[in-house]
């Protein structure tokens, strides 16, 4: 970020949420740390569809690919917690590189069914490999198993800070990285990719980088789902997995840094606040998303931005 | 400008037997070329000649059917579009192509950090080394007051004139503009000229152009393209005196140099070239 106040924002926000541990009572606090696990899930989704343009229906898969990469390596290798994160890691990064070179050579609505298309592959992965993954009904990693540098990952606190150490690394590591020149460069693509092109940027080669990145830090909250969280079940890889994230980033403000963190709070409580209401809540919920997209086409942060604060990265 | 015709050892651009055809449809016929460097050579030719076509092919837009290019002595026909680039080619669009939703800084920015960095994404342009870069490309083309506007917001005429900032902030060796100064007013189209020329002593320029009087002015030399053929090649002097070329391209009145030469096939250069041009931009109002 070029600009101070951006820095100001962001290391603003974080304070807020080392702050929201002591001042909100733990229903709340429970649930925060679970919507920071998964706005770290919606950044990484941001970066190829709000930054580079790009309409993924299947990033289920590399959320899938953390959660089971952490998941099974613990289970079954009987790997420690940074171990299995880093082969988590690793596998959602070689799924998205791989993933990403096939499908790429697509574009648009070619695209979105082609990641949709893998993404269901990865599914059915999950269901065929049941037994280890033990498929819908999914497996349970015991607390015994889920402690890191000596610290119970189970514990309320420690699970709260745990989920706020992940998101600050990713909020901030994609703050840098999108105001410096690559992610300028992915705006480019996404604003007018012939011109991106035809001023000597690679693009083909970049929106792959962008589909790695993304798909990593997806795997990333991926894996940290599973671990601070302790369940990995099929759900986390069906097709309603790969479009949450884009609900989270639609509503927060597409190409946003602090989008994804507002979308994904904003969605979780309209569907606890709904479902407090009535059993149909999903019908308040679409309502409410109905309404947004009429009056806030560019999500929360996203009109924030063109109203008011025009620096927001 | 550099006297016509001057050789040089390696022309800077050099295509041979170029051709493209569309599902059977000939664009662009054996066309072959050669420009030196620091020449200033002008495309010509009536709409549907393949000027734009033949563009694309230098830059990589698209792929020749038949027929090679050369840049700096090399064949590029192989390489990819920002592979061109890459090794000093810039190209403007026809049809103005630019970020419309990021500000008129951030659009050249793009261009000199791109330049700036080349093939190694790791490395970072310096902030203040592209700002500088950026504040004197704008100044150049005199759109340094509006470098915070969005660049979808600017009239169409500085739009143009953005294309060709992202072009000179690459600092190219080859400038390819594809009908630049379409829809710019008469002072703006003084002020390019003037560019141009400027420009031809720090590099090489093919410029597509249906204004003729603005070509009159800033070519070193003309190849006139007729039906995806090249027709006519020489000094402007030659052209207007080529009877192909009259009977071909420019039809009724050639022979004064003023600016009723402009053809009436481009509806919208017309308002601005016809009128406006006639008393301050022909050869007697020149230095």
């Amino acid at each position: 970020m070029n600009d101070a106040r951006g820095w100001l924002l962001h290391l603003g926000l974080l304070a807020a949420l080392v702050l929201a541990w002591f001042v909100l009572p733990a229903y709340h606090t429970g649930n925060l740390a679970r919507i920071l696990v998964l706005a770290v899930y919606a950044a990484g989704f941001n970066v190829v569809f709000g930054y580079t343009g790009l309409l993924s229906l299947g990033h289920a898969l590399f959320f899938a690919a953390g959660l089971y990469g952490l998941g099974l390596s613990i289970q079954h290798v009987g790997l420690g917690v940074l171990p299995a994160f880093g082969v988590a890691l690793g596998v959602s990064a070689l799924i998205a590189a791989m993933t990403g070179y096939l499908a790429l050579r697509t574009r648009g609505v070619a695209f979105m069914i082609v990641t949709l298309m893998f993404a269901q592959t990865g599914y059915l992965t999950v269901l065929y490999a049941g037994r280890w993954t033990r498929g819908d009904e999914g497996f349970v990693i015991a607390r015994s198993a889920r402690t890191l540098f000596g610290l119970d990952l189970a514990d309320e606190r420690i699970r709260y800070f745990a989920a706020l150490v992940l998101f600050a690394i990713v909020f901030l590591s994609l703050a840098a990285i999108v105001s410096s020149g690559f992610g300028r460069a992915l705006v480019a693509i996404r604003e007018n990719e012939e011109r991106a092109r035809l001023l000597g940027y690679d693009v083909q080669r970049i929106k792959w980088l962008a589909v790695i990145l993304s798909g990593t830090v997806s795997g990333a909250a991926g894996a940290a789902y599973a671990l601070l969280f302790g369940y990995a079940g099929a759900t986390f890889a069906s097709v309603q997995y790969s479009i949450l994230p884009l609900l989270w980033v639609l509503l927060g403000g597409a190409g946003t840094t602090i989008g994804p963190l507002i979308g994904t709070v904003f969605m979780f409580y309209l569907v606890d606040f709904a479902s407090e209401i009535t059993d149909a809540y999903l019908l308040l919920v679409g309502l409410a998303l109905i309404c947004l997209t009429l009056f806030l086409p560019r999500g929360i942060a996203g009109e924030l931005r063109r109203r008011a604060l025009p620096w927001l990265p | 400008m550099t006297a016509a015709g001057r050789p040089a050892a390696t022309p800077v651009l050099e295509t041979r037997g170029l051709s493209k055809s569309f599902g059977g449809v000939d664009a662009v016929i054996d066309v072959g070329i050669s420009v030196p460097e620091h020449q200033v050579r002008a495309l010509i030719g009536p709409n549907g000649a393949g000027k734009s076509t033949f563009t694309g092919l230098i830059v990589g837009r698209f792929e020749p059917t038949r027929g090679s290019v050369r840049f700096d002595g090399r064949d590029i026909t192989a390489l990819a579009a920002h592979e061109r680039i890459r090794l000093g080619i810039a190209y403007t669009f026809q049809i103005t192509s630019v970020f419309a939703e990021l500000d008129v800084r951030e659009n050249v920015a793009l261009a000199v950090r791109r330049a700036v960095v080349g093939l190694n994404l790791g490395r970072r342009a310096r902030p203040r080394q592209v700002r500088q870069r950026v504040d004197e490309v704008l100044e150049r083309v005199g759109l340094q007051a509006r470098a915070a506007t969005l660049a979808g917001d600017l009239a169409y005429g500085h739009q143009r004139l953005l294309e060709i900032a992202m072009g000179l902030a690459q600092a190219p060796r080859l400038f390819i503009m594809d009908e630049p100064t379409q829809g710019l007013a008469a002072d703006e189209i003084e002020r390019f000229v003037a560019l141009v020329r400027e420009l031809s002593a720090s590099t090489t320029i093919l410029l597509i152009e249906h204004n003729m009087p603005v070509v009159m002015r800033c070519a070193d030399r003309i190849s006139v393209l007729e039906t995806g053929r090249l027709l006519a090649e020489g000094t402007p002097d030659e052209i207007r005196a080529n009877e192909a070329v009259q009977s071909a391209y420019l039809g009724r009145e050639v022979a004064g140099d003023g600016p009723d030469i402009d053809p009436d096939i481009d509806p919208d250069a017309s308002p601005d070239a016809s009128p406006d041009a006639g008393p301050d931009a022909g050869p007697g109002g020149m230095p």
